[in-house]
């Protein structure tokens, strides 16, 4: 958030993440059940792109494999013109370290470490000494609401606390990709709004690209283009962007798709 | 800071128990192998003050008759590591003047003729000059004892004479008589040596107080010419071969006189204890770093969720690897540390007590020597496997394991049915604690003596059942949780909701009961195969006692009365049968006793078997011990050379073995025999008519206060025996050889309760990691409505499930292990010991199992009972 990106990140031309053909079973060997059945899209870097679909359609499952933590079936991954099929695991994690930044869906808050340590852990994993970006670190949670939180411990939060922590963990880093697995939902209308608000930020005036997955409307109007996520593959028809794309329209197309 | 140690320092922090009850773990398991190394070290250093003075070879041998080239026969001998021909004789020395004439004073001196070898033996030191080197065609060289030289003022380089003695004075026993021996000849005519250094006065140097010429053996004989000259060889002993063994072999050419004190805790006995104490480090050793490994690697199970999310973060493995690496670090050197501390207070507080590792002895009191040879490396290994226990589980983290745990899953539910990467990682413990363990304990504390190959079979044994009990239930945790489900019914029945509860623990996370039951089992069976072996100790002395005790009065410090008239009189009044006078012995190679044979055929073995009577008179022979016939590997009919003044060496027959006649209790040994007191008088010149200790055998019935009333009459009526004339009794002999026996494994309790106390907080860890885990779980218990007295019922329920499996596996493992141990300890000490049958004390040990397991589940009790149910949900 200190300005834009100086020098885009990986291959120039390539964009921020391009999904094949993409697919994904879970379960034991023969009772697979296919969860992602051939995802494609294609997601330009600077874009924010939401996705939404019913509960157990596979939006966390496709968040793990875009950052390169789970192994799809099938199909094809590229991250920043970097294929993730074709790296090593060690190269996978430091993509993982460079380009990307996470909100989970259950937070993963490290137990032991403060809402400040836990917010300084992808610096001091980059090598970086969380204690030189104390700054960096303080305005995000200024940001957040949660300065006054900050030598407290996970257990010591609300569930809002914990999710706010969780984004500014996220966010420190300044990957130029930011993955959000449901970042509003313990939140209040107000703290929401100041989440939405600032993923807008980072794609406007940093030039990330941001993937959100949400269920709510709301938030989905932040986004330049919402996918829905429906029977394990991205509908290219029901795509909504441009100037369409309100809160409304997010609703209509949700009860049209019995989402 | 950097991310280890942010993540590393907070875990350690904020967890004070976790990291508490780990330090203490790997600390109790160090400190109790550092407090063995100490007290041994201590013991060997100070339970014999002669060994500071043994200035001798360890072994003084004399050929037999008809040995040709004795040299090439102790060549052969395996264990014989050097050896030098010995003579010995007396010498005038007297300095030379520059013109060549004897001047100043003349002294005589013991002259000994030695082989080069005998510098590497490390016999003699130097204080100045040099060795002796060949005579290459000068003078032959001559080294002078320190006082010897400074009383004549001379140094090296001197030239002095030396010459025989004009007479050589020497009382010798020929056939029973004292004789002056006169040496024959033309008169001494001096030799031109030149004084090649001067001897320290240690060592060989010490003989004769220093005052000592020492030779080439070829000079020696030369000079020498003439005297008596008994031809000896001094033997260095590879200290790989028991002095026991080496005598052995020896045996058949060799007349054999063991230096006993100047090889303290090599005797047979001595090493097997030692030995035991040893494999006893070596199993709380195991059991030390088997709690160790287990706790920490539990405890990075739980915290799977958190390295899953930093590698979600973008965490390398390498990162992972040095946060958990630091955070052990932290862990096994504060460990490392305490440990030492506590073991050097742990050993410092049983040799305050007289507990050494030879068993219960005043001598180690106040005596402190830290063999930090064997100290720090034995830390490090601990450090190092503490480390490598908590680094391992790491190793078998995979990536895409990491999503599950991202999702919220339990950690719990995953190590519940371990996959192909868990077993592989409990056969590395298996691997780490039956084979890398014992190999770098005896790496770093050697068994004493040859035993080792004797004892690998037994010591692999050991360890293979050890193996097949830790082994079993970590790699089929199948059967523990079949166990749980069979008892699930029992226990709901027992308490509907608590029963269900620990079932449920006990069969989610097998794997971490079966390591506590396993651990619990450990000391359960080394309690039940100790308790087998004082057994069967106390059996083989129990024998011996009836045998050779029982029925007996002894009679101290007469003050040389004959004892034929004593004997008379007794034996009038009716109190006694026979009277052993126990004066008359040689103490090598072994006690004998010259006992007379017309005496001893009123009672006992001789009255049994007149047969022997007539040859024991007839010729040299004896009757010997069994403890003396299993620790000399003796049979009926075998000979033993034993080396007279002046008869040469004379072999004696063994007769009979028989543990009736000839022991004698001051100093206590119960490797003794006896030989017809005629015979001892003629070859050794013995006083056998009066004796200043007498073993009475009392006639059936008699009552031993009267009969030591009645020889105190005796002796007051005709003014014998002295105010120090004193008796002892059978039964307090008997309670005293008793009681020996349990006193000196007092060392092997408190090795055991060291133990207990591991096993205890392995017990523990288990628990609070498994209590800590199941936090939320718990929490959402208690927040449904569950009272704690239900939760914490089923933990102890758990824990009482934990000591039952372990007690009796245990007592089953220990049942098991009691033949091996009796049968290594008969291997090693050369004792006769019976297996003992089933003893009650054996029960104890499950008791205490359960006890101890138990005790374990109170401290996480209590912490359950703190913790906080609205926290406990809350955690995220
Ligand atoms: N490890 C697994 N084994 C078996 N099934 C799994 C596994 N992980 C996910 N699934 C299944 O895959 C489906 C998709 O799960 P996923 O978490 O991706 O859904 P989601 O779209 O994120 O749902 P929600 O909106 O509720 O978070 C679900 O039906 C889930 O049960
Ligand atoms: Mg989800």
């Amino acid at each position: 958030m200190t300005g834009q990106q100086t020098k885009p990140f990986g291959r120039a031309d390539a964009p921020a993440l391009l999904v094949r053909d993409l697919f994904k079973f879970h379960g034991p060997p023969g009772e697979e059940v296919g969860v992602l059945r051939g995802v494609s899209f294609q997601m330009e870097r600077g874009e924010f792109l939401c996705i939404m679909g019913p509960s157990g359609s596979g939006k966390s499952s496709l968040l793990h494999l875009l950052a390169g933590l789970d192994q799809p079936s099938a199909g094809h991954i590229e991250l920043f013109g970097s294929s993730l099929a074709e790296m090593a695991q060690r190269e996978r994690t430091l993509l993982r370290r460079q380009a990307v930044g996470y909100v989970f869906q259950f937070f993963n808050l490290l137990p032991n470490l403060t809402v400040e340590e836990n917010v300084g852990l992808p610096l001091a994993i980059r090598g970086q000494r969380p204690e030189h970006h104390q700054e960096r670190i303080a305005a995000l949670l200024t940001r957040f609401g949660i300065e006054d939180r900050a030598r407290a411990l996970p257990h010591q939060l609300s569930g809002g606390q914990m999710q706010r922590t969780s984004i500014a963990r996220a966010l420190v880093g300044e990957q130029p990709l930011l993955l959000a697995d449901e970042p509003t939902g313990n939140l209040s209308q107000a703290h929401g709004i100041e989440i939405l608000e600032t993923l807008r930020r980072v794609c406007d005036e940093d030039g990330r690209s941001v993937l959100l997955v949400t269920h709510n409307p709301r938030d989905a109007a932040y986004a330049d283009r919402v996918a829905f996520l429906v029977d394990g593959q991205l509908d290219p028809d029901h795509m909504l962007h441009g100037p369409g794309l309100t809160a409304q329209s997010v609703h209509e197309a949700l009860v049209a798709l019995h989402i | 800071m950097a991310l280890a140690e942010i993540v590393a320092w907070a875990s350690l922090r904020r967890r004070p128990a976790r990291t508490l009850f780990s330090i203490l773990g790997v600390a109790v398991g160090i400190a109790v192998v550092v407090s063995i190394a100490v007290v041994d070290r201590t013991t060997l250093q100070n339970a014999r003050p002669d060994r500071a003075q043994g200035w001798r070879a360890d072994l003084e041998v004399r050929p037999a008759p008809g040995v040709v080239d004795p040299a090439a026969e102790l060549a052969a001998i395996v264990g014989v590591e050097r050896f030098t021909e010995v003579l010995q004789g007396e010498a005038q020395l007297q300095g030379v003047d520059d013109g060549g004439q004897p001047a100043g004073e003349r002294a005589q001196a013991r002259l000994i003729g030695l082989e080069p070898a005998a510098f590497d033996m490390g016999l003699l030191r130097l204080r100045s000059g040099t060795a002796l080197g060949a005579a290459n065609g000068g003078a032959p060289e001559v080294l002078l004892g320190a006082p010897l030289a400074d009383r004549l003022g001379l140094d090296s380089g001197d030239a002095v004479w030396l010459a025989p003695p004009a007479r050589a004075a020497r009382v010798d026993c020929v056939e029973g008589a004292l004789v002056q021996q006169r040496p024959a000849g033309p008169g001494p005519t001096p030799t031109e040596f030149r004084v090649s250094g001067v001897l320290e006065a240690e060592g060989a140097g010490r003989i004769a107080s220093g005052e000592l010429l020492v030779v080439d053996v070829s000079a020696a004989r030369a000079l020498l010419a003439g005297q008596f000259q008994p031809s000896s060889f001094w033997l260095a002993r590879d200290e790989r071969v028991a002095p026991e063994k080496l005598q052995e072999r020896l045996v058949a050419n060799f007349a054999v006189d063991l230096r006993r004190g100047a090889i303290v805790g090599q005797q047979a006995d001595e090493v097997a204890f030692r030995n035991g104490v040893r494999l006893a480090g070596l199993l709380s050793l195991a059991l030390g770093l088997y709690v160790i490994f287990h706790t920490l690697s539990m405890s990075l199970v739980e915290r799977a969720r958190e390295m899953a999310t930093l590698q979600a973060l973008g965490a390398s493995r390498g990162q992972i690897a040095r946060i958990v690496f630091s955070e052990a670090l932290v862990i096994a050197a504060l460990a490392g540390a305490v440990g030492l501390g506590l073991g050097l207070l742990l050993a410092k507080a049983m040799l305050e007590a007289g507990i050494s590792s030879l068993g219960l002895t005043g001598d180690v009191r106040g005596q402190f020597d830290v063999p930090w040879d064997e100290v720090v490396p034995l830390v490090l290994a601990g450090v190092g496997i503490a480390l490598l226990g908590s680094v391992a589980p790491l190793l078998r983290a995979r990536e895409n394991e990491a999503v599950p745990l991202l999702r919220g899953e339990d950690p719990g539910a995953a190590s519940g049915k371990p996959g192909r990467g868990a077993r592989s990682f409990h056969v590395a413990t298996l691997l780490l604690v039956v084979a890398a363990l014992p190999m770098a304990f005896f790496l770093a504390l050697p068994l004493v003596g040859e035993a080792e190959r004797q004892l690998i079979g037994l010591v692999l044994l050991g360890l293979g059942v050890l193996a097949l009990l830790i082994g079993t239930p970590l790699l089929v945790p199948g059967p523990v949780a079949v166990l749980a489900r069979s008892l699930a019914d029992p226990l709901r029945r027992l308490s509907p909701f608590s029963g269900l509860l620990a079932a449920r623990s006990i069969s989610l996370s097998p794997t971490r009961v079966a390591a506590s039951a396993a651990a619990v089992a450990l000391v359960t069976a080394a309690f039940v195969g100790l308790r087998g072996m004082t057994s069967s100790l106390a059996l083989e002395n129990e024998n011996w006692v009836q045998e050779g005790v029982m029925g007996k009065l002894w009679v101290y410090q007469l003050g040389g009365v004959p004892w034929q008239p004593l004997a008379q009189e007794l034996r009038a009044q009716g109190l006694v049968q026979a009277v052993e006078p126990l004066d008359a012995r040689l103490s090598a190679p072994f006690r004998v006793v010259g006992l007379p044979v017309a005496e001893l055929a009123q009672a006992g073995l001789l009255a049994e078997r007149p047969d022997l009577a007539a040859r024991l008179s007839s010729a040299p022979s004896l009757v010997i011990s069994r403890r003396l016939a299993s620790q000399k590997n003796l049979r009926v009919g075998d000979q033993v050379a034993i080396a007279t003044p002046s008869s040469g060496v004379v072999p004696f027959e063994v007769l009979a073995i028989d543990d009736r006649h000839g022991y004698l209790n001051r100093p206590h040994e119960r490797a003794y025999a006896f030989a017809a007191s005629t015979h001892m008088a003629r070859l050794f010149c013995l006083e056998t008519e009066r004796s200043d200790t007498l073993a009475l055998v009392l006639a059936p019935g008699a009552d031993p206060l009267a009969v030591a009333e009645a020889t105190k009459t005796y002796l007051r009526e005709r003014g014998l025996g002295s105010d120090k004339t004193g008796f002892g009794l059978a039964s307090d002999i008997a309670t005293h050889e008793r009681n020996d026996i349990t006193r000196d494994f007092v060392v092997f309790d408190v090795i055991l309760l060291l133990a207990l106390l591991l096993a205890g907080t392995g017990v523990l860890n288990g628990l609070l990691l498994a209590a800590m885990e199941r936090a939320k779980e718990l929490g959402v218990l208690r927040a449904l409505g569950a009272d704690f007295g239900q939760i914490a019922r089923s933990v102890l329920l758990e824990s009482a499930f934990i000591g039952i499996v372990g007690g009796t596996l245990g007592l089953l493992l220990g049942l098991g292990l009691v033949p091996v141990v009796v049968s290594s300890l008969r291997v090693l000490s050369g004792l006769d010991l019976p297996q003992p049958g089933l003893q009650a004390i054996y029960l104890l040990g499950p008791a205490l199992a359960l006890g101890i397991s138990v005790l374990g589940g109170l401290y996480p009790l209590w912490r359950m009972g703190r913790t906080d149910p609205v926290r406990a949900v809350r955690t995220g």
